[in-house]
């Protein structure tokens, strides 16, 4: 501490109560006298004294706003955000190069995934237009000729390429009542379009595959996907303004704070982290952060485990599957045969050439066999695509592990479409699961699913609790269920933030100086505006 | 005495300090002033007494 001030404020002291007040001299009126007249000397003292330290004070702070802005570590977000595109990129690269459908990678089956009873109208419109401009963006113009699935269909798209809302909706009305399913009757032509144009989809898909090998893309995309994530955890300014805004409290990470030693007493076997040696304490270092990976994994399992479960249960069907596919793709296309030839009879009683006559009775029979037919495609579409999803899962064996299973789901997404729409069970929007399904199984911290057998009657959560206790890490299966997970990433998220600060160009006793005198600053700036 | 601080040099946790030891010395210097009393109340209170 520097002597200077210390000093001062020492003879500041001694002076002021050091002063004399009173006197024993002269009379009543001249001892009070004194008194006042030394009071005010004392005061005078005293505000002099207040200015010197008032002004010291101001420099104090004015250093502080200095050291607040010079030391404030770069922001690096216009870093982050090209090097999280770059990382999209990849990640789509993955998809474009997987297995997955091309009206999957193309995001034409979230377009008809929109499309069910509860569509409105509106609605309805905005998803045909997407898909059209969709269809644009891939070289195809699509004409009304592409929309002759029923005769219904035409003569609703009819009136939408006319651009007429107002047309189109007198349309609808007219035709609703002929055929309440009309907005299914479209999405089984835009299905019909997306078979229809599968080679030019596919050249259009091949364009916008990578060129390098899927096990390197899948490799590369996990290695920068990691590293992107640790280095934005170690990022200096993000961690620094998560303690300044107050998002986290920098009293809870320093080495004397209880809670912060509960925890690593917590998570360490023995129950006294600071008695390991430096050895070892750097091996629980490694180890948590292992274990972070590996819980953030477990804990998307346990989002994920209603997939898992059904698929297995499909499994049971290994044995009566053969051929049931593939005889009920042969019932569906001779019934879409019938829809065809139906369409063909409707034209026929419509009547062709300049002598046409038409057959109104006629006509009115095909559009109620018409709708019946449809009726009975989609119903068949369900059963087929069931079948589809069942057969994929029992072409594997019994060797096939965890991640076998989830990354033949995500060859149907009519299927995934199907169970994240089970609300009780997938809260969030197909989009959001489907993302998150498919980040999951690219993800860079597959520990276990990759490794674990599909069939296997151990309780995931015990056989790593388990082998982590081996590694010195104290956790036991009911910390890391599925209804306690969280309560555990989050202890160790709070540690890997510690060895994150701890890694990084800053330390701990920094950020809390900084906040400090931040609090200091800001409580001025209050100040200054009142 | 000097009145200027090389603050520059030294490091947060002094500055911090300084500050803590500025604040609290200011306290005492207020805490310290007397008020006097004016005349007139003076001789009021005593002709209340």
């Amino acid at each position: 501490m520097d002597t200077s001030i210390v000093k001062k404020i020492e003879i500041d002291k001694n002076h002021i109560e050091n002063f004399p007040l009173e006197t024993e001299e002269g009379t009543k009126r001249a001892k009070e006298k004194y008194h006042i007249a030394q009071v005010e000397q004392r005061n005078s003292y005293v505000q002099k004294e207040i200015e010197i330290f008032e002004c010291h004070k101001k420099n104090v702070e004015e250093e502080m706003q200095k050291r607040l802005k010079l030391r404030m570590p770069n922001d690096k977000s216009d870093y982050f955000s090209v090097k999280e595109k770059e990382v999209s990129t990849l990640l789509n690269n993955v998809k474009f190069n997987s297995n997955i459908s091309n009206s999957f990678k193309l995001n034409l089956d979230f377009i008809l995934a929109k499309i069910n009873e509860e569509t409105s109208l509106e609605e309805l419109n905005d998803l045909i237009l997407d898909f059209i401009n969709k269809f644009r963006e891939f070289g195809i113009n699509l004409t009304i000729d592409d929309f002759k699935y029923s005769m219904f269909t035409e003569e609703y798209m009819m009136a939408f390429l006319e651009d007429d809302s107002n047309k189109s909706k007198e349309v609808f009305d007219n035709i609703y009542y002929s055929c309440p399913d009309l907005k299914m009757h479209i999405k089984m032509n835009l299905l019909d379009i997306i078979n229809k144009y599968d080679k030019e989809l596919s050249s259009y898909v091949e364009k916008l595959k990578s060129t390098e090998e899927f096990s390197e893309l899948i490799n590369k995309y996990s290695l920068e996907r990691a590293n992107l994530d640790e280095e934005v955890m170690r990022d200096e300014y993000t961690n620094l303004n998560s303690f300044l805004n107050k998002d986290l409290i920098i009293a809870n990470y320093l080495d004397d704070n209880q809670t912060l030693i509960k925890t690593y007493n917590d998570l360490c076997i023995g129950g006294d982290y600071n008695s390991l040696s430096i050895e070892d304490k750097d091996k629980f270092n490694v180890e948590i952060n292992s274990l972070f990976g590996v819980l953030n994994e477990l804990s998307t399992y346990y989002k994920f485990l209603p997939i898992i479960t059904n698929l297995l249960e499909r499994y049971k069907d290994k044995a009566t599957i053969k051929g049931t596919y593939s005889s009920k793709k042969k019932e569906y296309d001779k019934e879409n045969s019938i829809r065809e030839k139906l369409y063909k009879n409707y034209l026929k009683a419509n009547g062709i050439g300049f002598l046409a006559k038409k057959k109104p009775l006629k006509i009115k029979n095909i559009k109620l066999k018409m709708n019946e037919q449809v009726r009975k495609l989609i119903t068949l579409r369900d059963e087929l695509l069931d079948l589809e999803i069942t057969s994929k899962i029992c072409e594997l064996d019994e060797t096939a592990s965890i991640y076998d299973f989830f990354y033949r789901g995500l060859s149907s997404f009519e299927y995934l479409e199907k169970m994240f729409s089970d609300k009780e069970l997938f809260s969030d929007s197909l989009e959001d699961n489907i993302d998150a399904y498919f980040k999951y199984l690219y993800s860079p911290n597959n520990y276990f699913i990759r490794k674990t057998n599909a069939f296997s009657e151990d309780d995931i959560a015990t056989v790593i609790a388990d082998k982590y206790k081996l590694l010195g890490i104290a956790v036991n299966s009911e910390e890391i269920s599925s209804e306690t997970i969280s309560e555990k990433i989050k202890n160790i998220e709070f540690v890997k933030k510690v060895q994150s600060i701890d890694n990084s160009e800053i330390s701990r006793e920094f950020i809390d100086n900084m906040c400090k005198m931040n609090e200091i600053v800001k409580s001025l700036e209050v100040n200054n505006e009142q | 005495m000097d009145n200027t601080l090389e603050l520059e040099k030294c490091s947060d946790e002094y500055l911090l300090t300084l500050y803590d030891i500025i604040n609290k010395h200011l306290k005492y210097l207020n805490d310290s002033i007397i008020e006097i009393a004016d005349e007139e109340e003076v001789e009021e209170e005593k002709e209340s007494e």
